[in-house]
Formats: C-alpha cells, sequence, structure tokens
C-alpha cells in the first residue's frame, strides 16, 4: 500500500515497553478473581449439539464463552460481544439468539445447537453447501453465525421469500460486505446473484 | 462483568422477597429476565449487582391469554412471540415488536423487559460518564452531543424513552399489572413512564422490588391502529422516531385518538395538540398533514436534533394515514 | 530458486481484450510465457466455490480469536479514558493479590488519545483479566485537548505533541513515502505535487468557468469482524505467533525487531484471519504485548481486543477536508485544478487525499497541497484504498458541479476529461447497464413529484475508480508432484477472504490439466515461501504468476518424462485434462507421475519483475440508482453497476465477491458510518457496533459486477488487484446520485437524515427566493 499512512506512535509504544515485575500467584483466595464458590453457581447441563454438557459456572459466564473457550466450541465467534453483531449466534431451544448476551446459566436444561452441530467439513448441510455454492462469505468470521441464522429461518420457513431472508439475517453483521452470496444461499439461489 | 450472584427463585413471590431480602441486607440486586438490557449493562460496568435475582426461567406470566375484553400478555413473553401472536390484535404492537432491535434479540427479550430497559443515551450507557442519571451532576447530551435525543421535555435530562412497544402500548391504553411487597397493583401505562423531572433516577413507576407481571390491553370496540418508525439503517438500528395512533372509528369519523410519539422525549409522548385537531373528524391527507405539523408544536430541539421535527411531522401523518387504509405518497418513485 | 538468466524479448498482444495490440516486452527467462488471448484456459478465469469454503460455513476455520491451549493465559490492556492526560502514577499492588497475573507497564508519561494504552497484563481466565483490569488504578492530571479537524487547525488550539513529528516505520508498516516536512501547531505539512503548470493563476483567469467546492469526508474505523488479536508461545528460545494479520511476514519481522530474534525463531501463522482492511499489517502492539507477557509468564498468552479498543486505537481511515478550485472549458474539460486537502489521522499521519485528482482524469495542469492535522483521537491507518474513496468524492463532485453549471450530462464532462480506452470501454458499458439515459427525463420527473407534495425522488450518479498496478516483490512459490499423481503448492500467503487458497489451486490446476479441487494448497503460514501482504490489491498480482512459474516448470519437467512415452519432442508435449498429449497420442496425469524419478518432484517459482506492458493503473466505474424521502431523509440505494478492470481475473466467483464488497462498504461509509465525540471529554461515544452504523443486509441494494478483461502485459498471467478499485468510487457514485434526486449538491459524508433535510431545507429557500 504505497498510500498507507504510518503509525506516529507505535514504535514509541514497543520502546517505551517496561519490564516490571511479575504480580504474584502469592496470596491466596482472591475475593477479586475467584467467583466460582458464590450462590446461585452448582452443576448446569446443557445439551450442545445433542450431547448433554456438564460445567460449574461463574454466575457472569456467558453462553459464548462457556462453547467456546470451555467446550471448545470455537466456531461460535465473538465479534462485538453487545448483540449487534450476530457472530455469536447459535439456536437455543430452535431459536437464534446471541450467546454473547445469553449468561450459560439461562441455558441449563435446553438445547443449544452451534454451528458444529449444523455439519462438518466432508458432511455439509444443504444450507452449507449452498451458502459454499453462492460464495455468502469472504473472511468467514461472520459466517457461522450467518449461517445459524438462516438455518433458524429456513427450519420455520423452508421456502422463504428474499424480504424474508434480509429480516432474518438483519441481526447479522458482514463487514467484508457478502450479503449477496449470503441472501441467495438461504433464499435456495445458488448462482449468488452473479451477473456479467 | 463484576462478579455477581445469581438467585433462582421459585416462583414470582420468591423473586420479589428475594430482591425485598437484598434491599433490607443493603445488597445491591437487579432483577434480570431475558437479560438484554442488563448484561448490556454489567458488561459495561454500568450496573454492578452484587446479586441478580434471575426470571428468566420463572414458569408464570409467559404466555399470551386473550379473554372477551382484554389480552393479557405475560411479562416473560419475548418480542418475537407478541410480533407474532398479535397482528390481528394488535397490530401496531405487534409492528412495533416486529421492527425492534434484532431476530436474535427478539427471540430472547420480554416485553416487560423492553418496557423497563434503560435508556440508550450514550452518555447513561458509558461507564466513562457519570451524568445526572447516573447520580451526577450535569446532562451532558444537552450541549454535548444530541443529534439522536429528545426534542420534547429535555430540560432535565435529554434521553429517549428507548421503548417500541411502550409507544404502541400508550396508543392502546395498557395497563401493567405488577407485584411488590405491598401486594399486586394495576399502573394505567399513562402514569407509568416517568419524566426525569419526577424522578432522575428511573423512567418508570415500579417501585422497588416491584415488577411487572403481565401487560393487559382493553379490547373494546374495534380500534384503527398503526404504527410506523422512521431508521436510518434499515437493518438493525434505533428509530430516529416513532408514532403509533389509534382511534374509534365512528361512521367515518375518529374518536378517541391517541397519537403518541416514540424516541422523541424521555418517555413515551402523546401528542395532544394533535389529537385534539383530528378528534371527531375524518382522516384525510389534509388532517393528516395539519396534524402532523401540530405534533411538534411545542418542540425544544437541541443543537443537533432540530432535523427529528419535520421527519417526526411526517411520520405522524404517514401514520394516520396508514391506520385510514390511505396512501402515504411513499408508494411509488419517480421513474423514467 | 531459479539461477539469473538473460531475460527473452518477445512480442505479445496487450490491451483491451478483443482490440489487443502487439508490443514488445521482456520477460525474465524461466519464467512462464504470458497467456495469450484465444489461448483455451478450463479453470483459470473461472466461477466455482471457494475450496476453503467448507471450513468456513461449518465453524471449523481457526482464527486467531480461536486458539485455545494448556495453561492460556487470557491478555487485556489498560487504555486511557482521557483524550490527553498526564500520567500521574500506577498502582499496580492490587494485582499481586489475583493469582496467576502478569502484567508489563508502558514507560510513558503522557496518554494522547481514549484508548491509548498503559499496561497489559495476562490471567488464567477471561473473567480474571478483566477483574485484575479493574484493580490496576490510574492517577492522571488532565491536560487540554483537541478532537475537532478544523478546530485543531487553529493556531491557540491545544497541541497534540509538543515537538515535530517524524513519520515511524517498522517491518510491520505499509512501505510508503515520508520525508520531513514542515509543522506548525497541529498541521504537518502540506506535502505539495502536482503535474504541468506550477502557477495556475492564469489558467483560472483564461477557463470559461470556474468552480469552488469544499467537500468533507467522516472517519471510517476498519471494524473487521475479527477483533485485531494475536496468541504467543514460547517453546526454548523460539516465538511461535497466532496472528490476526493481512502479512505473516511483516508480523515476523517485526516481531523479530523487537525481540532481537533471527527470523527463523520467529514463526508466525494466520490460516483464517478475519478481516483486516488495512489494519492488520503489523504485528500491532497487543501482539508485542501477547509475546512479552508470554515470555514473562512462562506460558501461552492470547490476547484480543474488545470491539471498544478496536473502535478506539486499532486505525481507522482519516477524515478529511478538501478545498477545491477548478478551471473549466465550455466542453467540460478541466484545465487547471488546485486541490488542497487537511485530515485527521488523530495521532498519526496519512491523512493525504490528493492522489486521485492527479492519477484519475487527464487533467492537464495540477497542484496538489496535502496536511494532516494531529488531534487527540486514536491512530489512523491504512484503510482500503488509503485517501482514494475521500479524493474521489470531491473530484466527482467538482466534476458533476461542472455539467451543473454547464447543463452538459455529467458522463459527458467525464468523457471529456477521459482518454483511456479502458475507461471510455467501462463508461458505456456501465451506463448501458444503469440506463444513464433515463437521467435527464429522471430530474423532470422529481419536479413533478415536488410540485404534487409526494416524499420520495429518484437519482443516478457516477464516479470513476483509479487504483495502481502494485506489486509487493519477492514471491515464491513450491509445487511438489508426488508419485502417485497428488500435488501439493506452499505460500505462506494468509487468506484474509480474497481466496488466496482458492486462486492458487486454480492456477496450478491450469498449468497441470487437474481439477483445483484435487491440488492441495498450504498457506498461512511463515514455514512456507514468502508470499505478499494482503492489502493494496497487489496480493493477487503479486502471488499468481509466481504461483504459475512455479506449476509450468513442474509441467515441464513432467513434459519431458512424458515425451518419450509419446515419442515426441519435448517441446510438442503439450497439458490436456489429467494427460499429457502430443501429436495425437495420450498418456496419464498418474502414469507420468508413476515414472518420477525420485519420490517427489519439486519446483518452485518467483515473481518476476513486471513487464512493460500497459499503463500501470487499474481503472474502474461505478453507477449508482438511489431514491430519496425528502420528507425524512432516508436514503435507499436500489442499485450499484460496478465496472472493472481486473486483468484476466484468476477466480471470477472471488473478484465479484470483492467488487460487492467493496460497493457495500463504500455505501455504508457514505450513508451511515460515523464517530460520534464529545468534544468536551475528547471521548468517542459510539465505540461499538451498536451506534457506530455499518450497513447490514436489508440495506444492501442489487449490485451487478462487470469485469473488462484486460491483456495487462505485466506478468505471465496479467493479472490485476481487485479490493481497493472497488471501494474507491462508490460513496462518490451514490452521493451524486443523491445529489441529483434532491437537486442539491451534497458535500459532506455521511449523508445523513439531518444533512439530506438540510439541504431540502436550502432549496426550498432557493426555490422561494
Amino acid at each position: 500500500m504505497t498510500n498507507g499512512s504510518r503509525g506516529v506512535t507505535r514504535r514509541g509504544l514497543l520502546k517505551g515497553l517496561a519490564t516490571t515485575a511479575v504480580a504474584g500467584a502469592a496470596s491466596g483466595a482472591s475475593a477479586l478473581a475467584d467467583d466460582r464458590k458464590r450462590p446461585g453457581e452448582g452443576t448446569i447441563t446443557v445439551t450442545v449439539n445433542g450431547t448433554p454438557r456438564p460445567g460449574v459456572f461463574a454466575p457472569r459466564t456467558t453462553l459464548a464463552e462457556a462453547l467456546r473457550e470451555t467446550w471448545g466450541l470455537t466456531g461460535t465467534k465473538i465479534g462485538c460481544d453487545r448483540g449487534a453483531c450476530g457472530a455469536c449466534t447459535v439456536l437455543l431451544d430452535g431459536l437464534a439468539v446471541n450467546s454473547c448476551m445469553t449468561l450459560v446459566h439461562d441455558a441449563d436444561g435446553r438445547n443449544v445447537t452451534t454451528i458444529e452441530g449444523l455439519g462438518a467439513p466432508d458432511a455439509l448441510s444443504p444450507l452449507q453447501r449452498a451458502f459454499v455454492e453462492a460464495d455468502g462469505m469472504q473472511c468467514g468470521f461472520c459466517t457461522p453465525g450467518m449461517v445459524v441464522s438462516a438455518e433458524a429461518l429456513r427450519r420455520r420457513t423452508p421456502d422463504p421469500k428474499p424480504e424474508e431472508v434480509r429480516a432474518a439475517l438483519a441481526g447479522n453483521l458482514c463487514r467484508c460486505g457478502a450479503y449477496t452470496g449470503a441472501i441467495a444461499a438461504c433464499a435456495g439461489d445458488r448462482t449468488g446473484g452473479s451477473h456479467g | 462483568m463484576k462478579a455477581f450472584e445469581r438467585v433462582q427463585p421459585r416462583d414470582w413471590n420468591d423473586a420479589v422477597l428475594a430482591l425485598e431480602a437484598a434491599r433490607n441486607t443493603h445488597v445491591a440486586a437487579e432483577a434480570k429476565g431475558a437479560g438484554i438490557d442488563v448484561v448490556d449493562r454489567l458488561k459495561e460496568r454500568t450496573a454492578e449487582p452484587d446479586r441478580v435475582v434471575d426470571l428468566r426461567r420463572l414458569a408464570e406470566h409467559r404466555t399470551i391469554r386473550r379473554d372477551g375484553a382484554r389480552v393479557s400478555i405475560g411479562a416473560l413473553v419475548t418480542l418475537r412471540e407478541v410480533a407474532e401472536g398479535l397482528k390481528a390484535d394488535l397490530p401496531a404492537l405487534a409492528d412495533a415488536c416486529e421492527g425492534a432491535a434484532t431476530p436474535q434479540i427478539r427471540n430472547a427479550a420480554t416485553l416487560a423487559g423492553n418496557l423497563c430497559q434503560r435508556p440508550r443515551c450514550w452518555y447513561f450507557r458509558s461507564a466513562d460518564f457519570t451524568c445526572l442519571k447516573k447520580g451526577g451532576g450535569e446532562c451532558f447530551a444537552q450541549k454535548g452531543e444530541n443529534t439522536y435525543h429528545a426534542v420534547f421535555g429535555n430540560s432535565t435530562c435529554a434521553i429517549v424513552h428507548p421503548s417500541a412497544a411502550a409507544v404502541a402500548l400508550l396508543a392502546y391504553g395498557a395497563a401493567i399489572e405488577t407485584i411488590s411487597p405491598a401486594g399486586p397493583r394495576s399502573i394505567p401505562i399513562a402514569s407509568f413512564f416517568v419524566r426525569p423531572e419526577e424522578d432522575i433516577g428511573t423512567e418508570n413507576a415500579l417501585k422497588p422490588s416491584e415488577l411487572i407481571v403481565e401487560i393487559v390491553v382493553p379490547k373494546g370496540a374495534p380500534l384503527r391502529s398503526a404504527y410506523r418508525k422512521l431508521k436510518q439503517k434499515q437493518s438493525f438500528d434505533w428509530p430516529l422516531a416513532d408514532v403509533a395512533v389509534a382511534w374509534r372509528p365512528d361512521g367515518g369519523r375518529a374518536r378517541d385518538v391517541r397519537i403518541v410519539l416514540g424516541s422523541t422525549a424521555p418517555v413515551p409522548f402523546r401528542a395532544s395538540k394533535a389529537e385534539a385537531l383530528v378528534e371527531g373528524k375524518a382522516v384525510d391527507a389534509e388532517l393528516a398533514a395539519a396534524a402532523g405539523e401540530a405534533a411538534v408544536g411545542g418542540a425544544t430541539p437541541l443543537a443537533q436534533n432540530g432535523y427529528k421535527l419535520s421527519l417526526i411531522s411526517a411520520m405522524v401523518r404517514r401514520t394516520l394515514l396508514a391506520a385510514a387504509g390511505l396512501p402515504e405518497g411513499t408508494e411509488k418513485a419517480p421513474d423514467a | 530458486m531459479a539461477e539469473p538468466k538473460a531475460a527473452n524479448r518477445t512480442k505479445i498482444r496487450v490491451g483491451l481484450a478483443g482490440k489487443t495490440v502487439e508490443k514488445e516486452v521482456e520477460v525474465a527467462a524461466g519464467d512462464a510465457p504470458p497467456l495469450a488471448e484465444g489461448q483455451p484456459r478450463r479453470v483459470f478465469g473461472s466461477r466455482r466455490p471457494r475450496l476453503d469454503g467448507r471450513f468456513k460455513v461449518t465453524g471449523r476455520a481457526v482464527y486467531a480469536h480461536d486458539v485455545r491451549r494448556e495453561g492460556l493465559l487470557h491478555g487485556r490492556i489498560l487504555r486511557s479514558p482521557h483524550a490527553h492526560a498526564r500520567i500521574v502514577s500506577v498502582d499496580t499492588s492490587a494485582l499481586a493479590k489475583i493469582p496467576g497475573v502478569v502484567f508489563e507497564l508502558l514507560e510513558k508519561k503522557e496518554v494522547r488519545y481514549q484508548g491509548d494504552p498503559i499496561l497489559a497484563l495476562a490471567a488464567p481466565s477471561l473473567a480474571a483479566a478483566e477483574d485484575a483490569l479493574h484493580a490496576v488504578a490510574v492517577n492522571y492530571e488532565i491536560l487540554p485537548h483537541v478532537v475537532d479537524l478544523e478546530e485543531a487547525m487553529k493556531d491557540l488550539a491545544p497541541l497534540v505533541f509538543e515537538k515535530p513529528v517524524a513519520e515511524r516505520h517498522t517491518a510491520g508498516d505499509a512501505p510508503g513515502g515520508g520525508g520531513a516536512l514542515p509543522q506548525k501547531g497541529n498541521i504537518r505539512g502540506p506535502r505539495a505535487s502536482g503535474r504541468g503548470e506550477k502557477n495556475l493563476a492564469k489558467l483560472f483567469a483564461d477557463a470559461d468557468g470556474v468552480v469552488e467546492l469544499t467537500v468533507r469526508t467522516q472517519v471510517q474505523t476498519h471494524a473487521c469482524m475479527e477483533t485485531h488479536s494475536s496468541f504467543a508461545e514460547w517453546k526454548g528460545d523460539e516465538l511461535h505467533v497466532v496472528a490476526s494479520t493481512q502479512g505473516v511476514f511483516s508480523v515476523r519481522d517485526e516481531l523479530a525487531e523487537v525481540f532481537h530474534l533471527p527470523k527463523d525463531k520467529v514463526h508466525v501463522t494466520a490460516a483464517y484471519v478475519g478481516g483486516g482492511f488495512g489494519s492488520k499489517f503489523g504485528a500491532g502492539d497487543y501482539g508485542v504485548f501477547a509475546a512479552k507477557l508470554a515470555k514473562k509468564a512462562g506460558r501461552p498468552v492470547r490476547l484480543i481486543l474488545d470491539r471498544k479498543e478496536d473502535q478506539l486505537a486499532a486505525g481507522n481511515r482519516p477524515d478529511s477536508l478538501n478545498r477545491m478550485k477548478a478551471a473549466y472549458r465550455k466542453d467540460g474539460s478541466v484545465t487547471a485544478f488546485s486541490y488542497a486537502s487537511f485530515g485527521t489521522a488523530g495521532v498519526a499521519t496519512g491523512a493525504g487525499t490528493g492522489a486521485v485528482v492527479k492519477n484519475s482524469y487527464a487533467f492537464p495542469n495540477v497542484a496538489v497541497e496535502e496536511s494532516d492535522v494531529f488531534t487527540n483521537l486514536g491512530p489512523g491507518c491504512a484503510m482500503r484504498a488509503p485517501g482514494h474513496p475521500q479524493g474521489t468524492l470531491a473530484v466527482e463532485a467538482v466534476l458533476d458541479e461542472i455539467a451543473a453549471r454547464l447543463t452538459l450530462d455529467p458522463l459527458a464532462v467525464r468523457l471529456a476529461n477521459d482518454p483511456v480506452d479502458i475507461r471510455r470501454a467501462e463508461w458505456e458499458r456501465g451506463a448501458r447497464e444503469i440506463r444513464w439515459e433515463r437521467r435527464s427525463a429522471l430530474t423532470a420527473k422529481n419536479r413533478e413529484a415536488a410540485a404534487k407534495g409526494l416524499p420520495l425522488r429518484r437519482g443516478l450518479g457516477c464516479a470513476a475508480s483509479v487504483w495502481y498496478n502494485i506489486v509487493s516483490p519477492g514471491s515464491q512459490v513450491i509445487v511438489r508432484v508426488h508419485r502417485d499423481g497428488s500435488v501439493e503448492v506452499e505460500n505462506g500467503v494468509q487468506e484474509i477472504g480474497c481466496g488466496n487458497p482458492t486462486t492458487i489451486a486454480v492456477t496450478v490446476a491450469e498449468e497441470l490439466g487437474l481439477a483445483p479441487e484435487s491440488v492441495r494448497v498450504k498457506w498461512g503460514s511463515t514455514a512456507y515461501p514468502y508470499g505478499p501482504a494482503s492489502g493494496g490489491s497487489t496480493t493477487t498480482v503479486s502471488l499468481i504468476p509466481a504461483v504459475r512459474a512455479a506449476a509450468w516448470n513442474a509441467a515441464r519437467k513432467l513434459a519431458a518424462i512424458a515425451a518419450p512415452l509419446l515419442g515426441a519432442q519435448e517441446s510438442d508435449v503439450v497439458v490436456g485434462e489429467g494427460v499429457f498429449g502430443a501429436g495425437g497420442k495420450t498418456v496419464s496425469w498418474k502414469s507420468v507421475c508413476a515414472k518420477l524419478p525420485g519420490d517427489v518432484l519439486v519446483t518452485t517459482g518467483d515473481r518476476a519483475k513486471d513487464y512493460d506492458g500497459t499503463d500501470p493503473r487499474l481503472f474502474g466505474v461505478q453507477f449508482a440508482e438511489v431514491v430519496v424521502d425528502v420528507e425524512t431523509g432516508i436514503v435507499t440505494v436500489e442499485k450499484v453497476v460496478a465496472v472493472h478492470d481486473c486483468g484476466l481475473p484468476v477466480w471470477r466467483t472471488g473478484v465479484d465477491g470483492q467488487i460487492r464488497g467493496g460497493v457495500l462498504q463504500g455505501i455504508s461509509y457514505a450513508l451511515y458510518e460515523e464517530r460520534h465525540i464529545d468534544r468536551r471529554s475528547g471521548r468517542v461515544l459510539n465505540p461499538n457496533l451498536e451506534m457506530y452504523k455499518i450497513l447490514g443486509a436489508k440495506d444492501a441494494p442489487e449490485i451487478v459486477p462487470i469485469l473488462i478483461d484486460v491483456y495487462t502485459g505485466k506478468n505471465n498471467t496479467h493479472t490485476r488487484g481487485i479490493g481497493e478499485p472497488a471501494t474507491v468510487p462508490t460513496s462518490a457514485a451514490v452521493v451524486n446520485a443523491i445529489s441529483h434526486a434532491l437537486g442539491v449538491r451534497i458535500t459532506e459524508i455521511p449523508v445523513t437524515p439531518a444533512r439530506i433535510l438540510a439541504a431540502v431545507a436550502s432549496r426550498r429557500k432557493e426555490v422561494t427566493a
């Protein structure tokens, strides 16, 4: 990028990195960090992609965090962590929700379907195959959430109109701008709306 | 989020008692439904309760019931369920819920939560500002960035009330049914929302440890009603203005006219001058336009939001025409 | 790699497909001969699904955010909540009470923007890291700040930097010019450039007409869906990093420099990256922090910026204020153009927008002055076609204004200034697709609608795109053909959405007569040969000719094995689908591979120097159709036609996707995106994706991408880039369409309802006055 700008501060920052002491793993239980032993905790069980997953979680743990960090299901992404981008979308008892705004305790005893539960690279679901064929993605980071939102629509409306598809995907941001392909995939049009 | 303890009450009475117990022992507590608003504030650390009383799993008050004279909507009914279930009964409310937020949020967010959510004012939402509403000395929006703020009733605090459902429910004359340590009560929606001048710390009349359990809409004679919202971006966005209207048709004339403005004032706002203008008349394009003009009379726009007045006028006119089944003028763009 | 040999002078045909002309060029010895017009191609240039799509749609593509390890620590950065402050003290004593926390405190005494980093720490869980962040107490002394471009330009404005600032470079920076420039107050510059006459005064005096116009654009943030992040792990004295980056090699080089390590001890991978758009070239402070914390803790560290940090401190497209004066003749041709730009990249530089006025059209006399203005805001950085959407918005507004003053069709004014044959073909094709001929009739229909009191107006607008054939040298590719016929290809390039795994496979498959799906591509790691960074529309053009050279070399070696089997001369052997053939006979791919003398055939390909070929610019045009509601100020973009030159596209599906994405980012920039800043505190009020508005599925119009194939004659595949050109003209075309719909020139973006309604009110005043 010949016309790119150069950060003024970065090198200054790097040089400014000081070497300071390691904060200790010394003292006993910290009220700050350890909220695991508080009331309202206890073991919960979330059925994830058909498999019951028991776990002990601090009340402030979100479903997204539990899926990604505890259960290793990193297909669910965190883009904004505030329910505005939809990258974290999962199905909770069949309905699309933002897992970043759902506390994991709220999923206790319920069924969660993540992107991993819809298909695998060598066993794509029909909708996943449609996303690939219509090229409904670029970088792919928003794609799992987009596919899950599309799946939620298609389960209720197998043959949706384009307006219904757009409405169903209105909670999923794609910064690369691959909406056209995603809409086409969800609407069952595999050409990706290509012209020219 | 700061660490907190979670309380799972057995039922609604238990929830009220849990909140009251926390209050009596000076434990900061918050009630949480789906948590769309609460979790947002917890993450921003503008809310740092030590205890969260979780209503989400309660069995009662999660359905819509109809009897002859009323539609009763449980506090935990989601926006999606309202949008899908009440299209025929209460179209303005269904449309308000249908147009709110995103599909993911509508699938989780509850109607009671929508009514009780805290304002979206960026000064209020940011932990970096201690505004009047958060116990500080001033409303920063008044002289700061106020492009999305109130154009009416903004002299103390310039928030706009964020609930879309509230706008429609005010047009329908709903009642808010609650329980509290003092027992159940019914609050007419007209007195549910509280102006900053009455109490800067809250946006509604709920007392400590009081919870909404049901929203009741009377069903009298059939109404004409409509809801319209204006968003800059058609995918998720907060409205610049939203309007609900309802009236009782009487031989072509509109009776008991209600015109409610949303996203324009700290509370959902009845445009009484516009209502008076329409009362007893047949709605047509000319009357609707006049009502639109009248609706913004007395507005006190801030430095950056004067633009809202003309679009509020247009939205009032269009919503009246929509309720009357008349063309809004936006049916077809010019083409050649 | 290949020995340098004498180059061959070869005659090839170059130019617009169907209208090529012969040209003699110098092709490096050992390079594949350039693809010729009319040469049949099986898969090169085809539409097909992306080969890594199945990993993306199933959530199995692993990004830096997703790296997990036993004993992982979670990193966080403590940042200034103030726009400008002196750091009086930092109290980290509470951190000692939290088990397993390590931290790094920066040696800085002053913070210059909200989000300026102060300290980084890592803790065993996300919650513990958050708690630790809140346990650090910083005492600040607030200093005066300035966050507004025009305020910062004033003489008595608070100074962002007390001393002159030099542009800095690290291995991770994008390359570019620099040099000493004057600095007065917060203004650094001007940097002067131009062409033709130095003194434009006489040209302005002699002109048939002169237009003066000022156009403003806002800051746009990259808002990559994957926030900036890095994972670092030390194995002995070697550093292993998984980065969310546009350049694994630039991250490696930067980390090697910071940690004083030889390059062979730094290993960087980035198989999948959740967007970059110019903001992810370097290791990033987060990347350096992660590595330092990991070293200190002796455990792996993953550091992910949250969305607020990303919006505040991870880069942005600077804003701009462009003052223009253009002299023109009656036919609409511009004779002189004076252009002064000011812009703020916050505490950084690089806000210039003057390239477009020099490079897009054939204006004979141009004088440009570009100045950076410092403000107490997060640093800007390269963003998709730096300076170009801004400059295009400015220049195209002037051309529309000239057309309006001369009552000429805006397209006629473009053509009067645009002699380039590729562009002229694009103007013609695009105008046909959008049905531009409706434009004057629409003007009349809009007036009728206004007279009837109806709220909707329709508008058409157009704008040109210019970008450049930029080659990042040094790409190398290894092709391995195994005895069983399987094929691997290695290059370290990362995948950020452009589809490199697919373009690489397609290119190798074409050369070897195979299906792209059967070519195994290994990418996204410094363990493989050097690949270019993904940015500046340089990736495909820098990489693909090397891929083809490697595959071509393999094909030649295999042809030598096939020749005796076919009873033919090696030079007569051609590659067919799964076969080698000569003289009407064929032998199968597998049978030839089985005869390999060794276990595997390894060939390499280098990116040869460009031939002189054709114009180094990339051209495009876009047309937009909008509907505007003049009562509410809401704009609906109905259709965008995007006609572009991408040389010979390698993978059309991917090119289409880049065009659509560029168009949507341009619309989002024109209509929605805006950083709201509290002037008093200097804080950004909407560092989130809720109120920083990005276009969504309901706002996406019909987009018609059209490619004009061009034999560029610059490399063996006539490859060019497309990422930047696709977004350069969109906002200008949309804004010109809005101006047409309203009958008022819009000169500032984003075109919010407030701006539309103000424009409508100004027109009403004009009409009634």
